[in-house]
């Protein structure tokens, strides 16, 4: 009787979070402008039409930094997206791909390969995997303060430039070469690889091919993360393009296209990187130009507003370098 | 690992109690002490050597003051008797020198040091003790008292040492009280542990609802009030007038619910285990008097300072002296009180030393000490206007003038007590009092400091629950066999009403950061 009546409590229970899950609906208040946290990469996906995106990123401040969406989609109409997030970790990448492919099938998944070298202490790590497995199943665990919504004024929502982050800030990085060649390989941690295997098996799964890109970043990258990502890319049959070996092919001028000393690209980088990937996709997967398409007359208008906005960004850059 | 976050709550304490249940009832202490070290372990590491270390030494001076009282009563002399109190009071002091040196080295080493450096300096000599970067091992402040205590139940008889190391090591590890206490004494928890129970649904359901009204105080008033209270106390902050005011009253509430919040966590966990606790709190803020506040706030901590300091200082030579002295020579009035400070000096300057290595800390000692001794100084005038003025001790309005002076108490300790240093504390007290005025408290100026509206109306919806659940406790009308008796769709709903005030209102996740216990910290 006692355990029958425990059933019960925790199925009501479990009902009730189901349904206040349900209640918080993150791409509603996404579109509202009231999600502005790191949650906003999740929301920002959800909120998408269905069956939209041909082209998922992935990654942490990287991703966001190197890759322009709206830019992409001017120069190739091909629907990307980023869904990255600022120190993004593994587990939370595995169940952002997860999230994302709910209402979406991306045919190609991106991901930036800075995080492979994001390792935490175990107990971090552990904390990290459990509490984004909670929220996958049960999003109130994500989205619970919305409630806060109630509070604030209404807000135009500005645009997300689909998880693009607009920065025009300018500090040279003068350190000069730091792709030293070596044979030595940055260790890849059991568990970042554990996760790495499993976001792997969710794209065969999903029919999605998985790309891993190392976008350039002096202050981070080095020929020994580049053996790591290559060993693993060649284990299993993953394309893998560095774009740190290509930084005169790219043109990236170190004076003008980094915001922060080499750590990540501004807006002039990140068009310069979004060019050459524009260029890649389209020589080596066969994927759609959407331009035309009704159901993705807002792209237009959205990219529309990004190129304005561009353009007064890479005004503000000259300015700055006077280049 | 706290035990407000997820690794516990949903990994470790689970697999604790799963474990516990299934291995046999003979051996679910060591589960329980296995479970114990790893935490510990978890928690900091290698500095477990310290905590095991203390066991040890406990364990064998227990044992050994034992065997010497053992082998006076076989020998039955007066003589022998008294030989075995002088042995075993130097094999207690012994102990307790060697657990305070190991506790002054971790915790009081740059402290001690900085203020020797400066007197080394005001007097023409060069600094001698360098700053050191010591790790403190987890809970010494709370084992080390808990050691000291065994120690001098031993010796005084109230308890026979623990011959098996595992229950010693058990009684000081124990991990739902290692981080934040209660401070317990062996007989409290000894025959629990020996007892290791089945898990019983009465006790899960007590335990568990125990945790979620523990989850309530702490990530939805106290997280909360962190934001708040770390603007207003910062160091560079300029705040004034009823800022410092509201700083003060913030602080009370973050440090009340935290505390408690985490005592609920660690007796609900306890409970879940089928054993109990001994309770830490019990509605301060109905107190009316200093001595009661303390009887209310951090009761196990009062109890140990009161059975370990206070007596011993009561029958103590200067005492003793001071009371032949009085006898002869002063009026009743001056012996009584000086008896008092006496035996009352030590508890109030070990309490607030206790807390910490800062100033402010001795300070907030001394001020609770000066309020005890002034209470019992002006009592037979209090008595006196009462009885001039026709006023009655239990009318209303005289508890609640009472309750409202000790409010300004409790509100002015915990200014000094939070601010960063005794120096900061005396200048925000004195700021209160400059262009003092009520009016940001309406005109949005508090919506600056990092909370918004709705921050502010769970915080006083919160602490309106936590009031009227600590009044119907106070009153005896609300217990857990009460709501047992309540008409089941209710008392779910007040559960599920609790549980999803959590998972909703809580500070935790994207845009919040895990705030560490605040008395993990002392």
């Amino acid at each position: 009787m006692k355990a029958k009546r425990t059933l019960v409590f925790f199925s009501l229970l479990a009902i009730l979070v189901f349904l206040l899950s349900g209640l918080f609906n993150p791409a509603y208040w996404f579109l509202r402008g009231k999600i502005q946290n790191r949650n906003r990469a999740h929301a920002g996906i959800a909120a998408e039409e269905p069956d939209t995106i041909d082209v998922l990123v992935l990654g942490d401040s990287e991703s966001y930094t190197s890759v322009s969406p709206l830019e992409l989609w001017q120069r190739t109409g091909i629907a990307a997206y980023v869904c990255g997030q600022s120190s993004q970790r593994i587990p939370e990448t595995y169940y952002m791909l997860k999230s994302a492919f709910k209402n979406q099938n991306p045919r190609l998944v991106i991901l930036e390969t800075n995080l492979l070298f994001r390792n935490m202490e175990p107990k971090k790590n552990l904390e990290t995997a459990l509490m984004e497995g909670i929220q996958y199943y049960a999003p109130i665990f994500r989205y619970h303060d919305l409630w806060k919504a109630a509070f604030q004024e209404e807000s135009e929502m500005g645009s997300f430039y689909k998880g693009f982050e607009f920065r025009e800030e300018v500090v040279p990085y003068e350190q000069g070469e730091y792709m030293k060649a070596t044979q030595k390989k940055e260790p890849i941690s059991p568990y970042v690889k554990w996760y790495l295997d499993r976001i792997r098996r969710l794209c065969e799964d999903r029919g999605a091919t998985l790309l891993l890109l190392s976008a350039p970043t002096p202050k981070h990258f080095t020929v020994k993360k580049y053996n790591a990502v290559s060993e693993y890319a060649n284990r299993h049959g993953l394309a893998y393009l560095d774009l740190n070996h290509r930084i005169s092919k790219l043109g990236i001028d170190w004076a003008v296209d980094t915001m922060d000393a080499g750590d990540h690209l501004n807006l002039s980088g990140a068009q310069k990187v979004t060019a050459y990937l524009a260029e890649y996709l389209k020589r080596e997967y066969q994927l759609k130009d959407h331009r035309m398409e009704e159901a993705y007359k807002r792209w237009n208008a959205e990219a529309a507003y990004y190129q304005r906005k561009a353009v007064k960004g890479l005004e503000t850059i000259r300015k700055k370098t006077g280049k | 690992m706290a035990y407000h976050t997820p690794l516990y709550l949903a990994l470790f304490f689970p697999a604790i109690l799963l474990g516990y249940q299934l291995a046999p009832r003979k051996y679910r202490w060591a589960v329980l002490l296995a479970g114990s070290f790893g935490f510990y372990y978890l928690v900091c590491g290698r500095l477990v050597l310290y905590l095991a270390g203390t066991t040890v030494l406990v364990h064998y001076l227990g044992i050994w003051i034992e065997l010497l009282r053992q082998k006076s009563r076989m020998e039955g002399e007066r003589e022998q008797e008294r030989n075995w109190k002088k042995q075993g009071k130097k094999i207690l002091i012994l102990g307790i020198i060697i657990l305070l040196a190991i506790l002054v080295s971790r915790k009081y080493y740059n402290f001690l040091g900085q203020n020797l450096n400066a007197l080394l300096e005001a007097l023409g000599l060069l600094p001698y003790f360098p700053p050191k970067d010591l790790l403190l091992p987890l809970g010494i402040s709370f084992y080390t008292l808990m050691a000291i205590g065994y120690l001098a139940d031993v010796y005084w008889g109230r308890i026979r040492a623990e011959g098996h190391m595992g229950y010693l090591a058990l009684y000081l590890a124990y991990f739902p009280q290692i981080m934040e206490g209660p401070v317990c004494r062996y007989s409290d928890v000894a025959a629990q542990f020996r007892r290791g129970g089945d898990l019983t649904g009465e006790n899960l359901a007590a335990g568990g609802i125990r945790i979620f009204w523990g989850l309530f105080k702490k990530i939805v008033i106290a997280d909360r009030l962190n934001v708040l209270v770390g603007e207003l106390f910062a160091p560079e902050s300029s705040y004034g007038g009823v800022f410092i005011l509201a700083a003060a009253a913030a602080y009370t509430a973050q440090l009340y619910m935290e505390f408690s919040g985490c005592m609920d966590l660690v007796l609900g966990s306890s409970r879940m285990l089928g054993i109990v606790l001994p309770e830490n709190f019990r509605q301060p803020f109905a107190a009316r008097t200093v001595t009661e506040f303390w009887q209310r706030w951090h009761i196990t901590l009062g109890v140990w300072l009161k059975t370990y300091i206070f007596y011993p200082a009561s029958v103590s030579f200067p005492a003793k002296k001071w009371n032949c002295f009085g006898k002869q020579r002063l009026a009743p009035y001056w012996t009584r009180l000086g008896t008092a400070a006496i035996a009352l000096f030590p508890v109030w300057l070990v309490n607030g030393l206790w807390h910490g290595p800062r100033w402010s800390y001795i300070f907030y000692g001394m001020y609770y000490f000066v309020l005890i001794i002034l209470g019992i100084a002006i009592e037979p005038m209090r008595l006196k206007l009462l009885k001039a003025l026709g006023l009655k001790e239990d009318a209303w309005y005289y508890r609640c003038m009472q309750r409202c002076k000790m409010w300004v108490i409790i509100l002015t300790g915990e200014l000094f007590f939070r601010a960063e240093g005794l120096a900061q504390g005396l200048k925000m007290y004195v700021r209160m009092f400059e262009n003092f005025e009520f009016s940001p408290l309406w005109d949005g100026s508090l919506l600056n400091l990092g909370l918004g509206k709705g921050d502010f109306c769970i915080v006083f919806l919160g602490c309106l629950a936590v009031a009227a659940v600590g009044h119907g406790r106070e009153r005896g009308i609300l217990s857990y066999a009460g709501l047992q008796r309540l008409w089941q769709p209710f008392r779910w709903a007040l559960y599920y009403g609790l549980i999803l005030s959590v998972i909703l209102f809580g500070a935790y996740g994207e845009g919040y950061q895990i705030v560490d216990l605040i008395y993990a910290g002392f």
